[in-house]
């Protein structure tokens, strides 16, 4: 066989898989973040009430509340891990394309007048990096996040009359500060 | 002759070709075998356990809050110049002025009054003593009308506004206070 053949094989292979990894490394890169990062709150001043939530009791209510959770795959279940730093990692089980995976990511919460802000950090699909992808594909999952977030704090808030003003988190609890109105 | 030469010239952009085709498909391959390994679970996410003694909640509420519940708790804008001073057991000790106009007069009179609150079969209980209303009797009187039922009310009030927000399945655990907070630790009982 002639060595231009062989040569032009391998070329073409190793241009096709460049080609593919590219390819994918551009389109997970691509869409960038759909929001703006929430800057980092301290604890308010003139916050009168603290509300701190465990993250046991967020992880129990995102497995129980998994079917109608925003996202583009089915959610089976999942678990929370609120850590320090106004952020929190999670990781849910869907049943995606490949069949059933867990996709791990990272939340950053923040407020501003009045309302919380939750920006999907980072989402991955295994050791696959998707966050832009996901912001590509779902655009407004973000949003709809935090507009579902804020209608049941307004919910929950609405008798006692409180304002948001701010959010902080430890190792354990994602904490709330208000004041009276 | 010529046509011969050509197709030899060619064979090796279309071997290049095929080989571009194989190298997508394998590095696809690579990429689904990488998520596959890494993302599918045969083992199913570990299950949330609940711990009982633990809350889910921990409410802390400051005086400056407490202050300001009280004082719209009562129709008619009736308390001024409230104090609120928070004691070990659950006691909040309450000073200040009430107003009240009867037949055209209005009525001030300086009151003092405790509160002590308990967690009671889940619920926030709040039990009003030692009401303390002018020194003249006949004032007295006349404005004592605006603190009763002032407990079963706050009762009401706290434990309605609790259900609203933390949904009727919430479980309050324990009340505790220092000489600033109110801290209220509770847990859902709902599935």
């Amino acid at each position: 066989m002639n060595v231009n053949r062989w040569l032009g094989l391998l070329i073409g292979l190793l241009a096709g898989m460049f080609l593919c990894c590219a390819g994918t490394a551009v389109i997970l890169s691509l869409g960038g973040t759909s929001s703006s990062v929430p800057a980092l709150s301290v604890v308010p001043s003139n916050a009168t009430l603290d509300v701190a939530i465990d993250e046991a009791y967020l992880s129990r209510t995102l497995a129980q509340n998994a079917k109608g959770f925003p996202s583009p795959w089915p959610v089976l279940g999942g678990r929370m891990n609120i850590e320090p730093g106004n952020q929190a990692t999670f990781d849910v089980l869907v049943d995606g394309l490949l069949g059933r995976m867990t996709v791990a990511g990272r939340l950053t919460f923040g407020v501003a007048q009045g309302r919380l802000l939750i920006h999907i950090a980072e989402v991955k699909l295994g050791a696959i990096p998707v966050t832009g992808l996901m912001n590509m594909f779902v655009p407004g999952l973000e949003t709809q996040i935090v507009e579902k977030a804020n209608q049941q704090l307004q919910e929950r808030t609405a008798g006692a009359g409180v304002t948001l003003l701010g959010v902080t988190t430890d190792e354990q609890f994602l904490r709330f500060y208000f004041t009276g109105q | 002759m010529q046509s011969s030469y050509r197709s030899a010239d060619r064979t090796p952009i279309g071997f290049g070709c095929g080989g571009c085709g194989c190298g997508v498909l394998l590095a696809a391959l690579a990429l689904a075998v990488l998520v596959m390994a890494t993302a599918s679970t045969s083992v199913a996410l570990p299950a949330v356990k609940s711990d009982p003694a633990r809350p889910d909640i921990v409410i802390t509420v400051q005086d400056a809050f407490i202050k300001q519940t009280i004082v719209r708790s009562v129709p008619g804008d009736a308390l001024k110049d409230v104090t609120v001073k928070l004691q070990a057991g659950g006691v909040i000790a309450i000073q200040g002025r009430v107003e009240k106009t009867l037949l055209g007069q209005t009525l001030s009179a300086p009151f003092s009054l405790a509160m002590r609150l308990a967690a009671q079969n889940g619920r926030l209980r709040v039990d009003v003593s030692e009401v303390q209303v002018a020194d003249n009797q006949a004032v007295s009187a006349a404005l004592q009308g605006i603190f009763e039922g002032l407990g079963d009310q706050a009762s009401q009030m706290i434990n309605q506004e609790l259900a609203a927000g933390l949904g009727s399945d919430a479980y309050i655990m324990d009340v505790t206070t220092d000489d600033r907070r109110v801290i209220v630790r509770a847990r859902w009982t709902g599935p």
